[in-house]
């Protein structure tokens, strides 16, 4: 049935240690530091030019306000990167599949972006909940609407993402089951769905990298209206 | 030609885990197609009313879908005709261009996703 595909995304234990503590920890050794040196070797060049074309990319449409939150939100992206590409190993364990810790990354941040509008410019942030040239009798409707707006957002970033990673590992699941089984029958079909597995899992790997790469676009999005 | 399916044992029905189900198959080469339509016609799941019911609505649930399907497809639509209309002033447009096109992807695949999380709610949890 299929309730033991779901067994993948149950969280490991290991004699009582909960693994997902190691498995949060593995990307911290992926990045290396940059040493104190003038130039540094390839790799850290390479990861550095990579990270700042990532946040000028990111930051650019911001004002100073912003760019105070770009270590956090560039280090967050590496971290989902990271975690989202690992987990396509076989038999690995994603953490991000867990809609606890995709809400616990999607709540807090949400809410200091509207904190911070609300603390600083309090008349723009709350401005921002009616559009500019509604009716005069439409005006009660639409701030019921984008306040439900405002607050559904944490919600949908977190669930994006795992909903996401989830869909994406059952399906890749489910079709190298179907080659499996097909293998011994109908050898032609078992190479074609073999195909369709390797596609997929070209598929996962750009909606992995996409995935959280707009979970940060949409939060420094969220920031631009506030800050 | 139908008595010996008939009794057939049903250890089949017993099996909780679908991986071992099929380790079943090529032992029986002879009548394997049978046996597993077999499986399928026995298994203890398909008699009750309620899991019939939420097989329906785990289906029904899933045209939803769709819409993503039609979402990304305007997305990726309006991306080549803007990416085709001259834009000698300012190639860093395509880069932002992109971007975007790739924020719609994502936001319309998750709404497609939404359906299918429901589908799977009321297929697991309801």
């Amino acid at each position: 049935m299929m309730l033991n595909f779901f067994d993948q995304f149950m969280s490991p234990v290991l004699l009582g240690i909960p693994l997902i503590a190691l498995a949060l920890l593995l990307p911290w050794i992926l990045f290396p530091n940059p040493a104190a040196r003038w130039i540094n070797n390839r790799l850290i060049t390479l990861q550095g030019w990579s990270i700042s074309q990532a946040t000028h990319q990111l930051f650019t449409p911001l004002n100073q306000g912003g760019h105070k939150w770009a270590t956090l939100l560039i280090s967050l992206m590496i971290f989902l990167i990271s975690l989202n590409l690992l987990g396509l190993l076989p038999y690995t364990f994603t953490p991000t599949t867990q809609l606890s810790l995709n809400m616990a990354f999607a709540v807090p941040l949400w809410l200091a972006t509207v904190i911070v509008g609300l603390r600083n410019q309090p008349t723009i942030a709350l401005g921002h909940l009616l559009p500019e040239g509604t009716p005069l009798p439409l005006i009660p409707v639409l701030i019921i609407i984008e306040t439900i707006s405002l607050f559904i957002r944490p919600l949908a970033l977190g669930v994006r993402l795992t909903a996401n990673l989830t869909a994406g590992h059952l399906l890749i699941q489910l079709i190298a089951t179907a080659v499996f089984v097909l293998l011994p029958l109908m050898p032609t079909v078992a190479i074609l769905t073999a195909s369709v597995l390797f596609l997929l899992t070209l598929l996962e790997v750009a909606v992995a990298m996409i995935q959280a790469y707009v979970f940060i676009l949409l939060l420094s999005l969220y920031l631009q209206e506030n800050v | 030609m139908g008595f010996p399916l008939l009794f057939q044992p049903a250890q089949f029905n017993q099996d909780s885990c679908c991986c071992t189900k099929y380790l079943y198959g090529p032992f029986v080469h002879s009548n394997f197609s049978q046996v597993a339509l077999r499986g399928f016609q026995t298994g203890a799941v398909s008699r009750d009313i309620d899991t019939a019911a939420k097989f329906i609505g785990a289906g029904a649930a899933t045209v939803g879908v769709a819409g993503s399907g039609a979402g990304i497809g305007t997305v990726f639509g309006s991306l080549i005709i803007g990416y085709a209309r001259p834009s000698t002033i300012n190639p860093s447009l395509k880069q932002q261009l992109f971007s975007y096109a790739i924020l719609g992807f994502a936001l319309s695949e998750a709404m497609g996703l939404f359906c299918l999380m429901v589908a799977f709610l009321i297929l697991f949890a309801m």
